[in-house]
């Protein structure tokens, strides 16, 4: 499995990246703002784009959108602390496929690749 | 909005902390009672802005920042710089931020966090009267949260929104 992990903050890609090492995923590809995201998705073939919300530059509504523009079925995961209501709802109609709430556990993280994208990880 | 009718109790925080700390730091918190405040090194900031307009302020020690860096990035502590230890503790006030923001009026949006350091942004920042606030320990380390409420052109009374708090520092 190859994962592009969007994500302003080195700590959490830090964390992310060990948990997905954990889950025994392939490759992790890790970019520090949604810009780099959408050029690195456009280069490369990704089975699942993980993508914080708040980042500087274009945020991770802005990723979800383009990404979506060009790939409609690439799981995409929102990596956030933004659990209102409305922006849940705004990241849907984004297309987003689904949310992981910071802080999440690599349980919750696994659940989340084994649902979108198999147990072969 | 005051500490008297603000929606977010001593509770709902403790609660945030506990949840946070025990999901990203695997350390236990310990509610503190004492009046004496936390004596931060350094203050890490998000600011909530919307229905609500103001921030998350958490006041770390810089044992608990070095601690705290080295468990979130999986590194000896004699490993970690500045930068990381900014950012490390910017993400940790992040999500609590996020917790926080969602016992507020909504909509509204989180800043990216930042680091304020012990300067005289930091004082007026610390100036201000919180409508939120919990002190604890982790690791015999004295810490708080506190959340503060930024009235923008109103009264002299009522805090001006400043740069410590809308400004970017990350």
């Amino acid at each position: 499995m190859r994962v592009l992990v969007a994500e302003d903050s080195s700590t959490m890609r830090s964390i992310l990246r060990r948990a997905l090492k954990t889950l025994n995923v392939a490759e992790t590809v890790e970019v520090a703002d949604g810009e780099s995201a959408i050029e690195t998705f456009k280069k490369g073939s990704f089975d699942l784009v993980l993508t914080d919300w708040n980042m500087p530059g274009k945020s991770g509504l802005d990723v979800v959108r383009e990404i979506r523009a060009i790939d409609k079925d690439v799981p995409i995961i929102m990596v956030t602390t933004e659990s209102e209501q409305c922006h849940v709802v705004d990241a849907i109609q984004s297309g987003v496929t689904d949310y992981l709430i910071k802080p999440f556990t690599v349980t919750t993280l696994e659940d989340k690749l084994w649902r979108f994208v198999g147990q072969e990880a | 909005m005051t500490m008297h009718d603000t929606p977010i109790s001593r509770e709902h925080l403790a609660e945030l902390v506990d949840m946070t700390w025990s999901s990203l730091l695997g350390l236990a918190v310990i509610p503190e009672l004492a009046r004496a405040r936390a004596s931060a090194d350094s203050i890490a900031r998000v600011e909530i802005s919307g229905a609500f307009n103001g921030g998350v302020l958490l006041l770390p020690t810089e044992r608990f920042a070095r601690l705290a860096t080295a468990v979130m990035l999986g590194r000896p502590e004699v490993s970690l710089t500045p930068s990381d230890m900014h950012d490390a503790l910017g993400e940790l006030c992040n999500i609590l931020g996020g917790g926080i923001k969602s016992l507020l009026p909504s909509p509204s949006s989180l800043s990216l966090p930042g680091i304020v350091p012990q300067t005289s942004e930091a004082r007026e920042l610390l100036a201000l009267e919180p409508i939120a606030q919990y002190r604890f320990l982790c690791e015999g380390e004295p810490l708080e949260i506190r959340v503060v409420e930024l009235v923008c052109g109103l009264s002299p009374d009522r805090r001006v929104c400043q740069p410590a708090l809308l400004g970017s520092h990350r």
